[in-house]
């Protein structure tokens, strides 16, 4: 503040004189002499350091032709003086009137750290890149082009921002010349000279790049944003517009399309010139590919601007103008002139200047629509953008088709197999009404005339109670048997007899069956030796359900015909049935005629010692060997047979063991209930009731509501009911509803 | 820049103007794509509208620069037109409509190259006589008052397609040897490839100073 206010008392006029003591008054610029002074002493500073320079260039190079080449040398250098002189003349007063308007500018100016020496990675590429080529040039030749190179980038770095960009683009260029002359000169071959001149051209303008390209000095930005804002403006604008003939619903041409926009919006990330230049040489070569394969034939440059056109407008490329002017003025000016690359950025200048003078005429529209365009009050129907999304939109509407297609495939073959399983079911279901009914119609006969004491037992308290009475059991079956026992022996003796001949045994209802296996518990334990195991049976909580039912029930017979019944209803194959009958023969053998009976059913039936007769007795078709099969492989049979059986019989445990035979089903289902294996070991050499059992298995019976003693031995039976096949068949009992 | 033989002395820059449709493409398709069968064994690649051909021994290469025909881009394409050699101006003389805009064809070119510019008269489309709507005398005297050279060609078949682009060429190295084609003279279009001396310098400083005055 003070400093301002009063600046002559605070610096002595003889701070403003020259250093030197010449009356002249210095120059902070010059730093502190005044301008004679300061040229002496620079020109004296600067001759030995050309001299060292000079000398040690002559040692580095060892070439033949020394003398000759510092002659040359120092021509070049004479010539090279000058010319920075009288730069440095003109950089002098454009500082002095720069400088007083900017004071960062002196700073620059004064102690300039070289920025070009900074070399970045890039520039170190650049160099590898031409590493080879560069090898083979003579080190005189190399020495002059970083003497040239380093020349230029000093004053363009010095004097960016003093100079006009016309003034640099001019330097630049004669720099061009002044190498090329000098390669010239040297007599190198073309090729080679070239690719210096490349390089040069490269280096040097990727250092100076930021000093260049856009610099403050320039309007150039302001043309950027312009361009950019015009052909968002443009954005309306579509192929029709400008008559260019662009498939636009070929992909092949669209990738194209995006190909070339990528190359021109790969033109700002370059640095050098030719590498600009480059960029948009692919991005044309590109637009006269997808012409090609639009028109298809070769494209001529009629449609080749418009399609052009049609591409900046879309790409609206960053910093368009910038580029152009860049190339223009940095670009060696022989690659702008001739070649390919000339050809089409002339064209992109065409291009874009057509862009910027775009009228309502030079798009045949009518004055009125061009300006709703333009103000964006109307949108055109068919624009690019609109066609892309369009496009877009189509291809994920067919991708989504074609996934609905196959799920709607899927989803028939679904309903088909549904359809299927429940015309299946239906028949199945059906089956069983008709066999249940001609069981029951057959049955009925029998039990009807029996079965009117099963009423009472049909009250379910019974079977809930029955549980519990287990261990009395044993010791009850002498009272309870009294009335109700005998009836159901009875009624399993009249069975037995019957059941052998028929081979279905159908029972009035399941109410009754429970009732009857309700009753027939306390008759099991009534009756001698057979029974007393009946009874246990049935009070063993293992019993599978249908099995504890069948146990319950006194009749062996009755118990097969049981679970026959169940079988049937649950639509499971005679497998099933032979593997209950088996079962619920040996249950009920064990309590009239244990499992001798089984075995000879067995035999008796399907030929085979080994296979379960039962299934023969039973109505279904498909018995024996899938049953067998089944059984086999039933994870119950497993689980269930081996632990209790193993140590009660060594027969059952066997035939538990092995799989798939029919001694082993019918033991299985046994098994599940340890107590009744374990008493039928005994019973087993007793083969007169095997006989009985046979008829047994072959009746069927219904046993839905009667409540299962041993959870897993139902949920075993379940199972197996719903895999038809691999059920044994032994224990198939479900529900009849 | 081009890659590939240096071994020809010059270099000329052609322009094919026109209206749309006039064959302008055809034509420079019809004369380069001959470049691939002999005159050319060692060129490398396929070079952007060039050919070698060999004039009075020299050889030179053409190089032919395409443009736009359509009025709309009239007004942006004049930097076409800066340091052609030679202009090839083609009308279809199937359509008279086409012969009419020569003379705004001839005003632009005029104005836009330098004078010892060579202007080659084309009629193309010859092939098809039958449909002709420009007589060929009617064009010839157009030529003759403008100074033009003239030939009826067509591309389809080839007739005096290499013809007309040889003849401009010799014209062109005519001129060179008259000295009246300033080879160091900005718009010129002739560069002169193998290293002489001098021409260079000035050529390259008004080739600037003519691109900074672009409006691109």
């Amino acid at each position: 503040m003070f400093t301002k206010k009063n600046p002559a008392l605070r610096i002595d006029e003889a701070d403003l004189k020259c250093k030197n003591g010449c009356d002249f008054f210095g120059n902070p610029e010059w730093d502190g002499y005044c301008s004679h002074c300061y040229y002496k002493e620079r020109d004296q500073k600067k001759s030995p350091s050309r001299g060292e320079s000079a000398s040690r260039g002559s040692q580095d190079k060892d070439s033949p032709l020394p003398i000759t080449m510092a002659k040359r040398f120092s021509k070049f250098e004479e010539k090279k003086q000058q010319q920075r002189q009288q730069q440095e003349k003109r950089n002098k007063f454009s500082k002095l009137a720069s400088s007083l308007r900017k004071s960062t500018s002196i700073r620059d100016s004064g102690r300039l750290p070289e920025p070009w020496l900074e070399q970045s990675p890039e520039v170190e590429r650049i160099k590898q890149e031409y590493a080879s080529q560069l090898s083979s040039i003579s080190p005189e030749v190399s020495q002059y082009m970083n003497k040239y190179i380093q020349a230029l980038c000093r004053t363009v770095c010095s004097d960016a921002n003093n100079m006009s960009i016309d003034e640099l683009s001019e330097k630049v260029q004669k720099f061009y010349q002044n190498l090329s002359k000098c390669m010239d000169a040297q007599n190198i071959n073309q090729e080679l000279k070239e690719q210096v001149l490349d390089y040069c051209e490269k280096f040097t303008m990727t250092i100076l790049y930021r000093n260049l390209f856009c610099p403050a000095t320039t309007t150039d930005e302001e043309k950027d944003l312009a361009i950019q804002k015009r052909i968002r403006q443009l954005s309306w604008v579509n192929a029709k517009h400008l008559d260019c003939r662009i498939n636009e619903t070929n992909k092949e041409v669209r990738d194209l399309v995006y190909t070339s926009f990528t190359d021109l919006l790969g033109m700002d990330s370059e640095k050098a010139p030719q590498d600009k230049l480059q960029a948009v040489v692919k991005c044309c070569r590109n637009i006269f590919l997808l012409l090609q394969s639009s028109v298809g034939g070769p494209a001529s440059a009629d449609e080749f601007l418009p399609a052009l056109i049609f591409i900046v407008l879309k790409a609206n490329p960053a910093r368009l103008k910038s580029n152009i002017h860049f190339i223009t003025r940095f670009c060696n000016a022989s690659r702008l002139m001739t070649g390919e690359g000339g050809y089409y950025f002339t064209n992109l200048c065409c291009a874009v200047s057509f862009i910027e003078n775009m009228t309502a005429q030079s798009l045949s529209l009518p004055e009125d629509e061009f300006e709703q365009y333009m103000s964006g009050e109307v949108v055109p129907t068919s624009t690019w953008d609109s066609s892309v999304m369009m496009y877009e939109g189509i291809s994920l509407m067919y991708e989504h088709l074609v996934a609905l297609d196959d799920m709607h495939k899927r989803a028939d073959s679904v309903l088909e197999n549904t359809d299927v399983l429940m015309n299946k079911m239906k028949d199945l279901s059906h089956q069983i009404k008709i066999r249940v009914d001609d069981i029951l119609a057959k049955t009925q006969i029998n039990l009807s005339t029996e079965k009117v004491p099963t009423d009472i037992d049909t009250e379910n308290p019974l079977l809930e109670l029955l549980p519990p009475p287990i261990a009395p059991m044993v010791v009850a079956p002498v009272t309870q048997n009294t009335p109700e026992s005998g009836k159901l022996n009875s009624l399993s003796e009249k069975k037995s007899l019957i059941l052998p001949g028929i081979t279905k045994y159908a029972f009035p209802s399941d109410s009754e069956l429970d009732a009857l296996g309700a009753d027939r518990t306390p008759g099991d334990g009534a009756l001698p030796l057979p029974m007393s195991d009946s009874q246990e049976f049935l009070l063993t909580p293992s019993s599978t359900y249908g099995f504890s039912a069948l146990d319950e029930l006194a009749t062996p017979d009755e118990l097969c015909a049981a679970q026959a019944s169940l079988n049937f209803v649950q639509g499971l194959s005679a497998v099933n049935y032979d593997i209950d009958i088996s079962d619920t023969s040996a249950d009920s053998s064990a309590g009239v005629s244990p499992h001798p009976s089984i075995l000879s059913v067995s035999e008796n039936k399907d030929g085979s010692p080994e296979t379960a007769s039962v299934p023969a007795t039973d109505p279904h078709p498909d018995p024996d060997p899938a049953s067998l099969l089944d059984t086999s492989e039933s994870p119950t049979s497993k689980l269930l047979l081996p632990s209790p059986m193993k140590p009660v019989a060594p027969e059952p445990c066997s035939g538990l063991d092995k799989e798939s035979f029919p001694e082993e089903q019918s033991s299985t289902p046994v098994h599940s209930q340890g107590k009744l294996i374990s008493q039928k070991p005994p019973e087993v050499p007793t083969n007169a009731t095997s006989s009985n059992y046979e008829s047994f298995t072959a009746q069927g019976w219904k046993i839905q509501s009667i409540p299962c003693d041993t959870g897993t031995s139902d949920l075993n039976n379940t199972n197996r009911t719903k895999k038809p096949k691999d059920d044994p068949g032994k224990l198939m009992y479900c529900d009849l509803d | 820049m081009s890659v590939g033989p240096y071994n020809y002395s010059y270099i000329f820059k052609y322009i094919i103007i026109g209206d749309m449709g006039v064959g302008k493409s055809c034509l420079l398709h019809q004369f380069t794509e001959k470049k691939f069968m002999s005159d050319c064994p060692h060129t490398i690649g396929v070079e952007f509208g060039t050919r070698i051909i060999e004039v009075s021994g020299q050889k030179i290469k053409l190089q032919i620069w395409d443009t736009a025909g359509q009025e709309r881009f009239r007004a942006v394409t004049r930097s076409y037109y800066r340091g052609a050699a030679g202009a090839l101006m083609v009308y279809d003389i199937t359509r008279r409509s086409t012969y009419n805009h020569l003379s705004s064809w001839l005003t632009d070119t005029r104005n836009l190259t330098n004078p010892s510019t060579v202007i080659f008269l084309i009629g193309n489309k010859c092939d098809l006589n039958a449909a002709r709507d420009v007589t060929y005398e009617e064009a010839k005297q157009f030529a003759d008052e403008n100074g033009l050279m003239f030939v009826e060609a067509s591309a389809k078949s080839g007739e005096n397609v290499e013809e007309a682009f040889l003849e401009t060429a010799k014209k062109i190295y005519q001129s060179i040897q008259d000295g009246r084609l300033d080879l160091n003279a900005a718009e010129s279009g002739v560069q002169h490839k193998p290293s002489q001396p001098g021409g260079r310098n000035t050529l390259v400083n008004d080739q600037t100073a003519s691109k900074d005055s672009c409006s691109c």
